[in-house]
């Protein structure tokens, strides 16, 4: 899998491509607008990072230059604008996603993964860890091939940590994730337990073994199977 | 006192002196010109008189000859010679003893005549006012006394009648000096007034509007130039502030996002002891602390733009259901019992993200700032052109003179306290920006120790403004 990331902040762009590379994805950097085109047309990508803030031409434009060039490859917009008129400018323009700075990375990688899957085959919409498996498209969860009922929130929490597979994901994060950012998530985040409690009942996960607890920093699934 | 007030005043003021000097002029003028006519009348009379004494010889006869004359009978006439010997008495003289002054003027003697001796016009209480005068006449080497009077009966009533119609000239123009002053007044200050009620609007509401400058080059047009000027200067310096806290916020969000991405990476390095991931853990809540506050920053700055208000109807019952279940956990947590008394499908025309915001900053304040068990109640009230909605909340409280200041910007009652709770002391100031923003307020009302309310007002179609 092919990614391009478009940054002007040289810092960032170092601090993604190394995580990004990390978990096995080809990647790219450039740090201007003109440049992100001129690699968009030599070279395939699976995805675009871009920036909305940018020297030379900034993110949108770009975004719409290469839609009307053709170029299909999906675009996730990083903005450090928070505003509405943003994101819906951006999703006009037929951006797939969109990211507020400063994001977490495990909200990156849930993006990113959620993202390439759906650009992809059908199948792909399936996260699986242990016995269980999750649709994200139908959003259907079972347990050794017997559906399980989960609340939205648990929903969001497993497909959350399913996406961060074998990474730790703090409790902050899943907050931040499953409420949003208008709400405080230093306060929410000690509410992720009550959830977990539910979610693990549920996935006959009461000893937290399937999804384990990290002391003082959060939860994670680990599964050796890819 | 009002400026009309002032200028009616002064205006009428010397208008009043102006013609009171003139009355007392036209007054004196029209009393004292008769008096003089009729002193040269009798000076005329006296000369006559001491010429036809002269000419006569010195005999009784001769006296009465004078005595025949009609004309002379018309006066009251006395002829001493040097000697203070009388020479000629006219017959009213004989008949009316009239006192004189030594002194060589004209004056004016009122008598008790009565009808029976002579009747000269005088009415039922008999008393009659005489001009008087003494004249000394050289004639033919000789040195004449001649005192002469007449009856002026009459002249008084002509005064009397000149002064009240005097007094009513002058409190007519009185009148109509107060009544033209003040309505000259207020032509003049009607402009300042609109001048002056229109930078109230621009100052409450927007200062991109301006006062329309007039036609006609004059004072107020100068004052209208100045005032826009100051406007937009004051825009000016508001929008530069504005735009600082936009950008210095927004410049911050990608080196924290890229420290974000660092603590994060680093947190899942495989050699790090456990005590080191766990600095690290708590220096990335400080970072994401210091995140909130410039992501409040940056949504302050932005809320004072009103272009980014977009109304729609919302129902703000079930709003408040919807966030009231988010924050169940908080609720739970500290056994809050929360009852929303909002009347079924409260309708409410105004920008949902920030209705949202604004009820989640609300409901947010009011489970941290409770006891534990506590209790919160949000009620409201549909009017016909306004909603408001109160927020109840048992709790610690705050002080009478913090009152106000809660809305401030970074403002916290406790600072410990709630930075324990996570907040940055923007809460509730993005309250009341939201409020006013729709055109409404916000305010507190608190018994310390007991409870704290929160009321917000907001108009339902105010926020016509997109």
């Amino acid at each position: 899998m092919r990614i391009l990331i478009v940054d002007d902040d040289l810092d960032l762009l170092g601090q993604l491509e190394r995580a990004l590379v990390e978990q096995k994805y080809d990647v790219k950097t450039v740090a201007d607008g003109e440049a992100a085109l001129d690699e968009l047309f030599d070279r395939t990508y699976d995805l675009v990072l871009l920036d909305i803030m940018l020297p030379e031409r900034d993110g949108l434009s770009v975004l719409k230059e290469m839609r009307k060039s053709g170029i299909n490859t999906s675009v996730l917009m990083l903005t450090a604008r928070g505003a509405v008129e943003d994101k819906v400018a951006g999703l006009d323009y037929g951006a797939d996603d969109y990211l507020a700075k400063p994001f977490s990375m495990a909200e990156l990688f849930a993006r990113v993964r959620s993202i390439l899957r759906r650009a992809g085959d059908s199948r792909d919409s399936i996260l699986r860890a242990k016995q269980i498996t999750v649709d994200t498209r139908s959003r259907q969860v079972t347990l050794r091939a017997e559906p399980v009922e989960l609340t939205p929130k648990e929903f969001s929490i497993l497909e959350f940590l399913l996406y961060n597979k074998n990474r730790v994901v703090s409790r902050f994060t899943l907050a931040e994730h499953v409420w949003g950012d208008e709400f405080d998530p230093f306060a929410m985040s000690n509410f992720i337990d009550v959830h977990m409690k539910n979610l693990r009942r549920k996935l006959a996960d009461a000893g937290g073994r399937t999804i384990q607890t990290v002391r003082g920093v959060g939860y994670i699934i680990e599964d050796e199977a890819q | 006192m009002k400026i009309k007030g002032k200028i009616t005043l002064w205006v009428t003021a010397a208008g009043v002196i102006t013609s009171l000097i003139f009355s007392l002029v036209v007054f004196y003028e029209l009393t004292e010109y008769p008096y003089e006519f009729i002193d040269s009348e009798l000076s005329t009379v006296a000369n006559t008189a001491v010429k036809l004494v002269v000419e006569l010889p010195q005999d009784s006869t001769s006296r009465s000859m004078i005595g025949a004359s009609a004309f002379m009978e018309q006066y009251w006439i006395k002829i001493f010679d040097q000697n203070q010997r009388l020479v000629y008495e006219s017959r009213m003289a004989g008949l009316v003893n009239l006192p004189f002054r030594k002194k060589n003027k004209g004056s004016n003697v009122s008598v008790n005549v009565p009808r029976k001796v002579i009747n000269l016009g005088q009415e039922r209480n008999e008393e009659i006012t005489f001009r008087v005068k003494p004249f000394k006449i050289s004639a033919d080497g000789r040195q004449f006394l001649v005192e002469v009077g007449k009856p002026v009966e009459g002249l008084g009533e002509e005064v009397a009648e000149l002064i009240s119609a005097l007094a009513i000239g002058f409190s007519g123009s009185v009148l109509i000096l107060v009544a033209v002053s003040y309505i000259v007044a207020g032509r003049i200050l009607k402009p300042i007034g609109e001048i002056n009620s229109l930078a109230k609007e621009i100052n409450d509401r927007s200062l991109d509007r301006r006062i329309p400058l007039g036609k006609s080059r004059d004072e107020l047009y100068a004052l209208s130039e100045a005032l826009n000027r100051m406007f937009d200067r004051l825009q000016y310096s508001f929008d530069r502030q504005k735009q600082f806290i936009a950008n210095a916020s927004h410049e911050l969000k990608t080196p924290i996002a890229t420290l974000r991405l660092f603590f994060e990476e680093a947190v899942h390095w495989a050699d790090l002891s456990d005590s080191h991931r766990q600095m690290l853990e708590s220096q990335n809540r400080v970072l994401l602390r210091m995140n909130r506050l410039v992501k409040a920053l940056l949504d302050l700055s932005a809320l004072d733009l009103e272009r980014t208000v977009t109304v729609e109807e919302i129902d703000l019952n079930a709003l408040v259901e919807e966030i009231a279940n988010e924050l169940g956990p908080l609720l739970e947590a500290k056994k809050i019992s929360l009852h929303n008394r909002l009347p079924k499908h409260m309708r409410l025309n105004a920008d949902e993200g920030k209705m949202r915001r604004m009820l989640i900053n609300l409901l947010d304040n009011a489970i941290k700032y409770n006891w534990e068990g506590g209790e919160i109640e949000v009620e409201g009230v549909e009017a016909q052109d306004e909603v408001s909605l109160t927020f109840f909340n048992t709790g610690p409280g705050v002080a009478k003179n913090e009152l106000d200041r809660v809305f401030e910007q970074f403002y916290r009652v406790e600072k410990s306290r709630s930075q324990q709770h996570g907040g940055a002391g923007l809460g509730l100031s993005l309250v009341r920006q939201i409020a006013v923003l729709h055109g409404g307020k916000a305010t507190m009302e608190s018994e310390q120790g007991a409870w704290t309310r929160v009321h917000v007002v907001l108009p339902q179609r105010g926020t016509a403004r997109t």
